[in-house]
């Protein structure tokens, strides 16, 4: 249902788009905002456009917003115990990836292309920069255990596949995005490659925000922490004698 | 169904959550304990970042200890001056606490600190709390509780003695200072009330009757706790008043029946239960220290 209305609005798009075409590559969100709210389970995008020239592939690379992320490495302590031995950090690195594309993107851009534009796995560790020197693994273990919590959270997703392409004219992919997912601007490009390199680029711009009772919350928590510890205290004090009391009365009767 | 968690940044299952909160409460009930040395490894099982399980869970106990404190002071079960004192020792202690869980956060060895804390503890005073109970068990086959119970003279006098007519008994206030300031440093690294600390302190070390020792724990945590909670939101920002409240509507359940099974149970019996189970939780996080992990790499807090 939901495809086929997204089909025939992308035709349509793509019937008044074709006077123009060759000029540009056009893509567009099924919506430009995440709202976090309570009952937020993560949420599913729709990514599509038309493509100003047919054949050639089609990626889209999804960049949420960046911090610095600290790697820690256990080691065994005294023979027995293992602990946090050495740590990496990795400076501004995106706190979600996601790569898709019709077909593996390694089969249609050279790595040295890749690095350029930083997409996929290998680019992300040739761009990132490190602070500290840990002596018992390279760095890029530490990078690639980044990588391996992140896919299972679905913070770090490649999937070659997820781009489809109808009639050499439209794509359109699905991007998900996990509850995990942090808030902040995301930044999403659109890149149609052919021969080896980009011919044809688009970007757009998604928020995830925090809304309602989460964003009050939130921000109270953050930006007067000290209220924030009243209000839970007075809350606990307060609920906990409320259901006591309840519980209390229907023992007595 | 699923809720969103504002502080914890996650969505989680709210049955999950009342089934885990009635649990830990049936104990807090029966023991008078407030069961956050089993919250605190369940709720970082399901995910919970470690700091936010640890302060949240303190704030849990907040509500649990509420409750349970006013039942105790009807039944006149609280020795409000001993209490005092714990409650001074308790608050300067878990300030402390918060002040060390923000120092070990930065140097990434909280969750180590944690476990080995959880280890040492459980395993000393589960072992402590086993054999007492089992020469209970067999000693006193059937005779009413601490009607029999050996006078304690003291081996060692401190200074400072007052008296404490609730329990009838003269020690010093250092004890009750000191046996406050220790679980407080626990309820804040650990998010435990410490009453399976508390307990056995108060009877073992101070000699208190044992109907006043549960109420008088309570008193302690619910300040403790309460102070834990304050510092945890100012310092740490760990404090998820959503998974708090959806903990504690179980854990208020289960303490009420946990209560009334208690009155129907042995004391002895009882006892040698919470020593096997607080046993089994130290075997289950000394495995996770000694076993080689699964994945050597670990996300460090970092923060905001």
């Amino acid at each position: 249902m939901m495809r086929a209305l997204w089909t025939s609005l992308l035709l349509a798009l793509v019937a008044t788009l074709a006077p123009a075409a060759g000029a540009a590559l056009v893509s567009d969100l099924s919506h430009t905002e995440v709202k976090v709210s309570y009952r937020y389970e993560g949420e599913t995008l729709l990514v599509f456009g038309s493509l100003p020239e047919p054949g050639g592939h089609v990626v889209v690379e999804v960049r949420g917003p960046a911090k610095a992320r600290t790697i820690q490495r256990k080691g065994q302590v005294m023979g027995v115990l293992w602990m946090n031995v050495e740590d990496l950090t990795i400076q501004d690195f995106p706190g979600y990836y996601a790569l898709l594309s019709d077909a593996p993107v390694a089969e249609f851009l050279g790595p040295a292309e890749r690095n350029r534009l930083g997409l996929g796995r290998d680019a992300l560790f040739a761009a990132a920069e490190y602070r500290g020197d840990p002596a018992q693994a390279a760095p890029r273990d530490y990078f690639d255990g980044l990588l391996r919590h992140m896919t299972d959270a679905g913070l770090y997703q490649e999937k070659p596949g997820a781009v489809r392409i109808k009639q050499d004219r439209l794509f359109r992919a699905e991007l998900r995005m996990p509850s995990r997912a942090p808030v902040g601007e995301y930044a999403i490009v659109v890149r149609q490659v052919k021969d080896g390199s980009v011919v044809h680029r688009d970007t757009q711009t998604l928020t995830v925000a925090k809304t309602g009772i989460e964003k009050w919350l939130y921000d109270l928590a953050y930006d007067h922490p000290a209220w924030y510890g009243v209000m839970a205290v007075l809350v606990a004090l307060f609920a906990g004698w409320f259901v006591g009391m309840i519980t209390r009365g229907e023992a007595e009767h | 169904m699923n809720l969103y968690l504002p502080v914890a940044e996650m969505s989680v299952n709210i049955f999950v959550l009342l089934g885990l909160g009635g649990a830990v409460g049936v104990l807090s009930g029966l023991f008078g304990v407030g069961g956050g040395f089993l919250m605190t490894p369940l709720l970082m099982m399901l995910g919970i970042p470690a700091p936010v399980a640890a302060a949240t869970d303190a704030n849990q106990i907040v509500a649990a200890s509420i409750s349970g404190t006013i039942a105790h002071m009807r039944r006149r079960n609280v020795d409000f001056k001993m209490g005092a004192y714990m409650v001074v020792g308790g608050l300067i202690g878990s300030k402390l606490g918060v002040q060390l869980v923000g120092y070990l956060r930065a140097l990434g060895q909280i969750d180590f600190v944690i476990t080995v804390l959880f280890v040492v503890m459980l395993g000393l005073i589960g072992s402590f709390m086993f054999v007492e109970g089992l020469h209970a068990l067999r000693g006193s086959s059937g005779g009413d509780t601490g009607g029999k119970k050996p006078k304690k003279t003291p081996r060692w006098r401190l200074p400072l003695r007052t008296h404490f007519a609730t329990s009838g008994l003269e020690t010093s206030i250092l004890v009750p200072l000191g046996v406050g300031g220790f679980v407080g440093v626990l309820a804040a690294i650990l998010g435990v009330g410490g009453g399976f600390i508390m307990v056995p302190a108060m009877i073992y070390l101070i000699g208190m009757p044992t109907q006043v020792v549960v109420g008088t724990s309570l008193f302690q945590i619910l300040f403790t706790t309460a102070n834990t909670t304050f510092w945890q939101s100012v310092q740490n920002q760990t404090v998820d008043i959503v998974l708090a409240l959806l903990l504690l509507i179980g854990s208020v359940i289960g303490a009420q029946i946990g209560t009334r099974l208690g009155s129907k149970l042995q004391g002895e019996q009882l006892r040698v239960l919470l020593a096997l189970i607080v046993l089994a939780t130290a075997a289950k996080l000394l495995l996770g220290l000694v076993l080689e992990p699964d994945d050597l790499y670990v996300i460090g807090g970092g923060g905001h």
